[in-house]
């Protein structure tokens, strides 16, 4: 049986809410189940303007198009609603949170996951478990979620974090908004290993990147180039290489 | 300006003392003395030169007569917290207590009065309240703690029956011997009525002490609360204060700490939590009066509804107090468009090589940190408890008892999920 998609994003007009300046000006794309896709493009062209309009940010307002995500319009869901229903975003700049200890956060965050799937909540210990392994995969030093969430991690170790996140609470879409920036090489290795250990023929992935370097661990089913609002081409990985040699200049 | 006090409730206190005096009182000569300052001063009112208070609505203290309960057998002590089963508990209700249950106590020794400095680290001619309280207390709990109770927790316990517009005057003074180390912890139990609870405790910190003191005032939507803390340090000893108070309609966290000791340090920390319509005074005054000493001053407000708070912290570095290093923090979370803080750190240094910082913050809930939690599932009003749970628990987990943490701990998470925050 063929499955239907994932993702449908139709004619997605957005700007932001307090200027009312335009950021997304005609948007179509649609994902099916399993495939993974890479949005590039210059600075200013609306790439994390979108993978937050699908997060559901309210500082950006939907002025038309449509959004479905499996058999739900995403638009009309809150945030967290749309979380449960498997978006997940790892942030580009993650929020600090003082006093709030990453493992209680990551609990609450599951416990709700599984309240809304009809499932018990996790025992601390089956709980404890699942983390602890994760995290180790992962290469985050357990003293370091000792401390409030992100508060005072590095910007390599805040991204691992958010993939870290992604890996507690397996969502069928994943956006990744320049999670490659800032890292090291072992870093964007483990970041890598981590999204390709989670890809299978159910999960998708959106990947917002101005590099090659992530997408040489993670080789993507199909490429966009967003500029100015709008995709002017979708392709194969082999238009990767384009950007690289020749830039933006010549698809606009 | 001078505050004029309000000349027809002087007069209700007037009666009051002429009812209650006694010729037996051991402290009699002082209560007289002190009451004669309390009719300079008299109740508090806000307004224009009361720096402390002028932020407040106070008018409720003055309109009502509030009466003392001066026989403990008159109360029918209903009353009793589930926390009396704490060891080394000392149970003040109605602001009184029998002295003998000290005697039981290892390593506690109640004072004769010509040992009682009373009066001598709380001054009455600082506030009207102290004056009011050293007037009126009943029978005031004088010890000196020595090293047989070294290591050891005293927890005192303030509660009262319901019966209401009546005055509570609990008074404290308590030596810390030298070298000796221990915890204090204060619960007040506030009772669902009009009770005005004016609180007076007196710490002087000898050579090499430390004490470690933890203050829980569960407010009650009628009750007002004041509480007075005075500490005397001398030198080499160490005092940390970690207080949480939830919404009494009304009260005061008032603690000044006097550094009179070379080399000797202190931390203070409190988290006030308002409700509904209350309003909370948080006033700190630290006094670097030698040279050598550190001071810190933290304090966090969560303002709710159209509740009301003040900070107003001072520090204060006499000119010998050379090498002073001190620092001072207030951060506020207002969580609704009615809610009101008024911050007022400031410094007052007369030395000239000291190291000293202040800070002030009040703002509302982060919409970018909301977003982020939200994103992994956790919906708006579980996000903004967790939040704020952890905006408190900076100060909470500083409460370095760990039963009479929990006590705080489970009052916020009771109070958490009750609020709408808009």
């Amino acid at each position: 049986m063929q499955l239907g998609k994932l993702l449908t994003i139709e004619n997605l007009v957005a700007s932001v809410t307090e200027t009312g300046e335009k950021i997304i000006k005609d948007v179509s794309l649609s994902i099916g189940y399993g495939e993974t896709h890479v949005i590039m493009g210059p600075n200013g062209g609306g790439k994390s303007t979108l993978v937050n309009v699908l997060a559901g940010r309210s500082s950006y307002t939907l002025d038309s198009g449509r959004i479905d995500f499996e058999s739900n319009n995403l638009i009309s869901m809150t945030i967290d609603e749309r979380a449960r229903a498997g978006v997940f975003m790892a942030f580009q700049y993650p929020s600090e949170i003082p006093g709030v200890r990453p493992w209680q956060f990551l609990k609450a965050a599951t416990d709700s996951h599984r309240k809304s799937e009809g499932l018990p909540e996790y025992s601390v210990r089956d709980f404890s478990k699942i983390y602890d392994s994760n995290l180790k995969e992962i290469g985050i030093d357990s003293e370091l979620m000792k401390r409030s969430l992100n508060d005072g991690f590095s910007g390599g170790e805040k991204k691992r974090n958010e993939i870290f996140q992604m890996m507690m609470l397996k969502p069928k879409l994943a956006l990744l908004d320049e999670t490659d920036s800032g890292l090291d090489v072992d870093a964007l290795k483990a970041v890598g290993n981590a999204v390709n250990k989670l890809r299978d023929d159910r999960r998708s992935f959106l990947i917002v990147t101005h590099y090659q370097r992530l997408l040489d661990h993670v080789k993507p089913d199909f490429v966009h180039i967003l500029i100015d609002g709008k995709i002017v081409e979708s392709g194969n990985h082999k238009l990767v290489k384009k950007i690289e040699s020749s830039g933006y200049e010549s698809f606009s | 300006m001078k505050v004029f006090p309000n000349i027809e409730n002087l007069q209700h206190y007037q009666d009051l003392k002429d009812q209650t005096v006694k010729s037996s009182d051991k402290f009699g000569e002082f209560k007289r003395q002190s009451f004669k300052t309390f009719l300079e001063k008299g109740l508090p009112v806000s307004g224009k030169g009361n720096e402390r208070w002028k932020y407040l609505d106070l008018r409720s203290l003055v309109k009502t007569k509030y009466k003392l309960l001066e026989d403990l057998n008159k109360t029918d002590n209903k009353f009793s917290p589930d926390v009396i089963f704490l060891q080394n508990a000392i149970s003040i209700v109605n602001g009184q207590v029998d002295s003998k249950i000290l005697s039981s106590m290892k390593g506690i020794k109640v004072l004769e009065v010509d040992e009682i400095d009373i009066g001598g680290v709380a001054d009455n001619n600082e506030d009207g309240m102290i004056a009011l309280n050293s007037s009126f207390f009943i029978e005031p709990l004088c010890f000196r703690i020595t090293e047989d109770f070294n290591y050891a927790n005293l927890n005192i316990v303030f509660s009262g029956d319901s019966e209401g517009q009546r005055l509570d005057c609990p008074r404290l003074f308590i030596e810390i011997d030298s070298g000796v180390e221990v915890t204090i912890n204060e619960l007040h139990v506030s009772p669902s009525a009009d009770v005005l609870k004016v609180s007076v405790l007196e710490i002087i910190l000898q050579e090499g002490s430390k004490v470690l003191h933890n203050i829980v005032v569960n407010g009650s939507k009628y009750s007002k609360d004041f509480l007075f803390t005075r500490i005397s340090q001398n030198k080499n000893s160490y005092f940390k204060s970690v207080s949480y108070s939830d919404a009494p309609s009304l009260g005061a966290n008032d603690i000044k700490v006097c550094m009179n000791g070379e080399y000797s340090e202190c931390d203070l920390r409190g988290l006030y939590f308002t409700t509904g319509s209350s309003q909370f005074n948080t006033h700190v005054v630290v006094d670097h009066n030698v040279p050598y000493t550190k001071s810190n001053q933290f304090y966090k407000g969560i303002l709710t509804d159209n509740s009301r708070a003040v900070f107003s912290g001072k520090i204060l570095v006499k000119r010998d107090a050379q090498k002073t290093y001190a620092t001072q923090k207030d951060l506020n979370l207002l969580m609704s468009k009615g809610a009101e803080i008024d911050t007022k750190p400031s410094l007052e240094i007369y030395a000239d090589d000291v190291e000293c910082f202040h800070g002030a913050t009040a703002g509302h809930v982060d919409e970018n940190t909301l977003y982020y939690m939200m994103s992994r599932g956790i919906d708006k009003d579980r996000a903004t408890q967790i939040l704020v749970r952890g905006f408190a628990d900076e100060i909470i987990n500083d409460i370095s008892d760990k039963s009479f943490r929990k006590i705080a701990v489970e009052q916020i998470d009771k109070i958490l999920p009750s609020l709408s925050f808009q």
